[in-house]
């Protein structure tokens, strides 16, 4: 028997709206609520970061204007002139982490700094540091070689700061996202509810990046620093891979990257 | 819960470009919290099954959360949401084919097959109720996505290449081919394919 294409249209389109089918489960609605209030690169986050860093580049002009002009001045020293450090704090404001016996620091790219606060100077007067709600470091891995492979997962105290650091096999370097976030924490591929030592919390996510199988070392730290109490993996999954950090009151923090080998620097501020 | 089998696609535009950046998010999350039962369902007439539909939604979800400066135009939310679900779907389906192909369900009272699909899954239920339906389980991956959208979804040629991101003669072809299966399914089934 042939059948004309309208026919076998019609059959298909009627067949396929019968009955009932049901809304999205409660399960869906509660993952949705729990994503974090601010999108990473909405065009009205980059919008605003953008107006966020003309700013920035404004207050560094006028700071380059200001020690011209003082060091124009007769009778004022090259000493005793604030311009130079202030300038070098406007215009790299993350660009000298110290790990290790020889560091190598390398200016931090310009990372997309979330709305909400300005970078602060901590009590310690340790600069460079932001307290928004996200901020995201560009990756270095190109699209030839688009995965990272994290090898080493550390964390350390420094007076003012303690410090999460992640190494990377070769020298890409995947996107990292910093965000304020709240419990409960959810494994990415489980879906298990993760504990996390803290009264304040930042999600540090990786992407494009895997653990498995070069990093061997522990799923969770809880070293109890002034500011970092706990660090925990929650997800190494679809190329994201996810560490909670608890805290003990301070979101605020810094990020950096350090090369031979690659890695990622999060400071995080002491309360 | 239950709702009815048609969609409706409803437009938001605009939603999003009246909002400034410090409701950008909450927006977005009313956005998506908005397309979220269409969403749901559309996975599940992809895929058809409740679990996958619930687990590709969630995919789609943070997926699009994360992607969301790939949004240019924020009018245009629904397709850009769309997409990144039925690729997500689109990938399911071929994964599916290369795995495994058990049957849906025990077959008699002493079987041991495992049961992939709850037996009064409603979505299974639609697609088990008439032969040209049940007929989209022999069609591929991407022809059945094809006939989905544009059958269930009712989007356009056009709507259907922007989901999939393909020329509209792919989308074509693909429309073509799949009919063409559901139409040899129905023409040799023992009743002549009658419901």
């Amino acid at each position: 028997m042939n059948r004309s294409t309208d026919d076998v249209e019609s059959r298909l389109r009627d067949g396929l709206r019968q009955g009932s089918l049901p809304g999205a489960p409660d399960a869906l609605r509660d993952r949705l609520s729990r994503l974090p209030l601010e999108p990473v690169g909405s065009p009205f986050s980059r919008f605003f970061s953008g107006l966020r860093l003309a700013a920035l580049a404004s207050a560094a002009a006028v700071m380059i204007a200001f020690v011209l002009i003082v060091r124009a001045l007769p009778g004022a020293g090259p000493i005793g002139s604030p311009g130079p450090s202030a300038v070098a704090i406007a215009s790299s404001p993350s660009a000298t982490p110290s790990e290790g016996a020889t560091p190598t620091p390398v200016p931090t790219p310009i990372a997309s700094i979330g709305p909400s606060v300005e970078p602060s100077v901590g009590p310690s007067g340790l600069a460079g540091f932001t307290c928004a709600t996200w901020t995201t470091l560009p990756p270095t891995a190109s699209q030839a070689n688009p995965a990272t492979q994290i090898n080493d997962v550390r964390v350390g105290s420094h007076p003012g700061y303690d410090r999460i650091v992640f190494q990377f096999v070769g020298t890409a370097r995947p996107q990292l996202t910093v965000a304020v976030a709240h419990p409960p924490f959810v494994g990415d591929a489980s879906g298990k509810t993760i504990d996390v030592a803290g009264s304040s919390f930042l999600s540090l996510k990786l992407h494009v990046a895997s653990e498995y199988p070069t990093y061997p070392g522990p799923g969770s730290f809880s070293p109890g620093y002034p500011a970092l109490k706990a660090l925990v993996n929650t997800g190494d999954y679809e190329g994201y891979v996810t560490w909670i950090a608890g805290l003990n009151g301070s979101t605020c923090y810094r990020i950096s990257t350090l090369t031979g080998p690659t890695r990622i620097v999060v400071d995080i501020q002491a309360p | 819960m239950l709702m009815r089998v048609a969609p409706t696609l409803e437009r938001r535009e605009g939603e999003l470009g009246t909002a400034g950046a410090g409701e950008a998010g909450e927006r977005f999350l009313r956005l998506a919290n908005g397309e979220l039962d269409r969403a749901y369902r559309l996975a599940g007439m992809l895929l058809g099954n409740q679990q996958e539909a619930e687990d590709a939604t969630q995919d789609a979800l943070v997926r699009a959360w994360q992607a969301a400066g790939t949004l240019r135009d924020p009018a245009g939310f629904q397709a850009w949401f769309d997409r990144i679900l039925v690729n997500i779907c689109r990938d399911r389906l071929r994964r599916r084919r290369r795995i495994a192909f058990l049957p849906i369900e025990p077959e008699g009272e002493d079987a041991v097959l495992p049961q992939l699909v709850h037996p009064r899954d409603p979505f299974q239920a639609v697609l088990d109720r008439d032969e040209a339906v049940r007929a989209l389980a022999r069609v591929g991956p991407d022809e059945r996505i094809v006939l989905i959208l544009h059958y269930w979804a009712d989007l356009t040629l056009d709507g259907v290449a922007e989901r999939l991101g393909w020329p509209v003669g792919t989308v074509k072809s693909r429309l073509h081919h799949g009919l063409n299966e559901i139409r040899r399914a129905l023409d040799s089934a023992p009743d002549g394919g009658v419901a």
